[in-house]
C-alpha cells in the first residue's frame, strides 16, 4: 500500500511538472544523447570541439548524417 | 555435465568471446549506471550488446553458504525506445553446516526481456520506462514485470525500480510471488566514472501476494566505469534489516547477508 501510493505520487509529479523541448533539434539531442550519460551542456565544449566529439558519439548513437547535422547545429548555434 | 566441466566450459566460452572483442575495432559501450537498477533508458536503434553479469551471495542460514549465479546476456535496439534481450541465468550452491542443499554450476533459467522507453529522457520531470520478463528452466516460469523511474539533475541521475515477480511451479502448482523495490543514485565524476548507492527491499510472498513470508533490506556503494569500449559495474549490498529477524534484526534464513554484482558491458 505503502509502495502503491509512493508510485502515484511520482507519476503525478511526473506528469505535472512537463517540460516541452523547444525545438525537434533539442527533442533528438535529448533521444539520441542521453542514454550513456548526462546531457552536457552547450557551454562545456567549443564549436570546434562538439565537431570533434560529435563524430564519435554520433557513431555511437548510430546517427545518420542528417541528425548528425541537426545535433551539431543545436550544440553549435 | 559435471562440476568441473560446466565450470570450465563457462569460464572458457567467456574468456574466448571477451578477448576475441577486444581484438575488434568496433567496439562501444552503452551505460549501466547501477547493478540493481535499470534506468529508464534503451539502447539506440540497431544497437547489439553483450553481457555478463556475476552476482554472489554470501551468508545465509547457519554454518557456510555461497551462491553464485552468473548470466551472459545479449541486448539488442528493436527501436530507439524498444531494447529486446534473451538472457541464460546460470546457478552454483556451496553449503556447508546447514540443510541447504549444494548445487553444482549449472544452467538454471532462460530469459527474454523487453524494455520500453515511455518519453525522450528529460522531456517530463521523470523518465519513466516499462518492463516485462519472461524467464523458463526445469519446471518453473517466471513473470517480471517492471515499473522503471530516472531522473537526472546536473551530474546526478537518480533511479526508482517497482518490481514484481510471479513464479509458477508446473508441477506442483505452486505460486510465489515477490516484491522488489530498488533505488539508486549516482554522480559523475568525469566522463569515465561514477560513483553511488543503492538500495533493494526484498518481499517474499506465498501464492500471488496472499501472504507475505519475509522480507530484507540492503544498502550498499556502487562503482561505473565507461570508456569507448565497455563499461563495467559493481555494487556491494549488506543487508541492514529484515523480518522475520532471525539473527540482530536480519531475516538470515530467505534471505543472505551479503550480495556482490558485477556487470560488463560491450557493445558490438
Ligand atoms: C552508447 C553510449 C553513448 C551514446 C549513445 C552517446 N555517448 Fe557520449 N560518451 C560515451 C562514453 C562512454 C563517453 C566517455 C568518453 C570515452 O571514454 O570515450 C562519452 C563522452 C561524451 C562527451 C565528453 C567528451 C569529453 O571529452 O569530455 C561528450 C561531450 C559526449 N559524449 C557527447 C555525446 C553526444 C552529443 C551524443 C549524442 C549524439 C552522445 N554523446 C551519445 C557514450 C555515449
Amino acid at each position: 500500500m505503502k509502495y502503491t501510493l509512493l508510485v502515484i505520487f511520482v507519476i503525478i509529479v511526473g506528469c505535472s511538472a512537463s517540460k516541452n523541448f523547444i525545438s525537434k533539434e533539442e527533442k533528438l539531442y535529448s533521444e539520441k544523447c542521453a542514454g550513456c550519460h548526462r546531457l552536457y551542456p552547450k557551454s562545456e565544449l567549443t564549436a570546434q570541439g562538439w565537431k570533434t566529439t560529435m563524430e564519435e558519439m554520433g557513431k555511437r548513437a548510430k546517427l545518420n548524417d542528417e541528425e548528425k547535422k541537426m545535433i551539431l547545429t543545436y550544440l553549435t548555434e | 555435465m559435471n562440476k568441473v566441466n560446466s565450470t570450465a566450459s563457462y569460464f572458457s566460452i567467456t574468456t574466448l568471446v571477451v578477448i576475441s572483442l577486444f581484438f575488434t575495432n568496433q567496439i562501444k559501450a552503452d551505460t549501466k549506471f547501477f547493478a540493481r537498477s535499470y534506468t529508464a533508458y534503451t539502447l539506440p536503434a540497431k544497437a547489439l550488446e553483450l553481457e555478463f553479469w556475476q552476482t554472489g551471495r554470501f551468508d545465509k542460514s547457519l554454518g557456510n553458504y555461497y551462491r553464485w549465479q552468473p548470466r551472459m546476456e545479449v541486448e539488442y535496439g528493436v527501436t530507439d525506445r524498444l531494447t529486446a534481450s534473451m538472457y541464460l541465468n546460470f546457478n552454483e550452491v556451496k553449503s556447508t553446516g546447514n540443510n541447504i542443499p549444494s548445487q553444482p554450476l549449472s544452467l538454471s533459467t532462460t530469459s527474454f526481456e523487453f524494455r520500453y522507453r515511455l518519453t525522450n529522457p528529460s522531456e517530463y520531470f521523470i523518465d519513466p520506462a516499462l518492463y516485462f520478463e519472461l524467464s523458463y528452466g526445469g519446471d518453473k516460469i517466471e513473470y517480471e514485470p517492471k515499473l522503471l523511474f530516472t531522473k537526472r539533475f546536473e551530474k546526478f541521475i537518480s533511479v526508482m525500480n517497482i518490481n514484481s515477480e510471479i513464479e509458477r511451479d508446473i508441477a506442483g502448482k505452486e505460486t510465489e510471488s515477490a516484491f522488489e523495490l530498488t533505488l539508486g543514485l549516482a554522480y559523475e565524476l568525469n566522463k569515465n566514472f561514477s560513483i553511488g548507492l543503492e538500495f533493494r527491499n526484498d518481499r517474499n510472498f506465498k501464492e500471488v501476494y496472499e501472504k507475505e513470508e519475509n522480507q530484507a533490506s540492503f544498502i550498499g556503494p556502487t562503482i561505473n566505469f565507461r570508456s569507448d569500449r565497455i563499461y563495467f559495474v559493481v555494487n556491494f549490498l549488506t543487508q541492514v534489516s529484515g523480518g522475520p529477524a532471525t539473527n540482530n534484526n536480519l531475516e538470515l534464513s530467505s534471505h543472505e547477508k551479503y550480495e556482490i554484482r558485477t556487470i560488463l558491458g560491450i557493445e558490438l
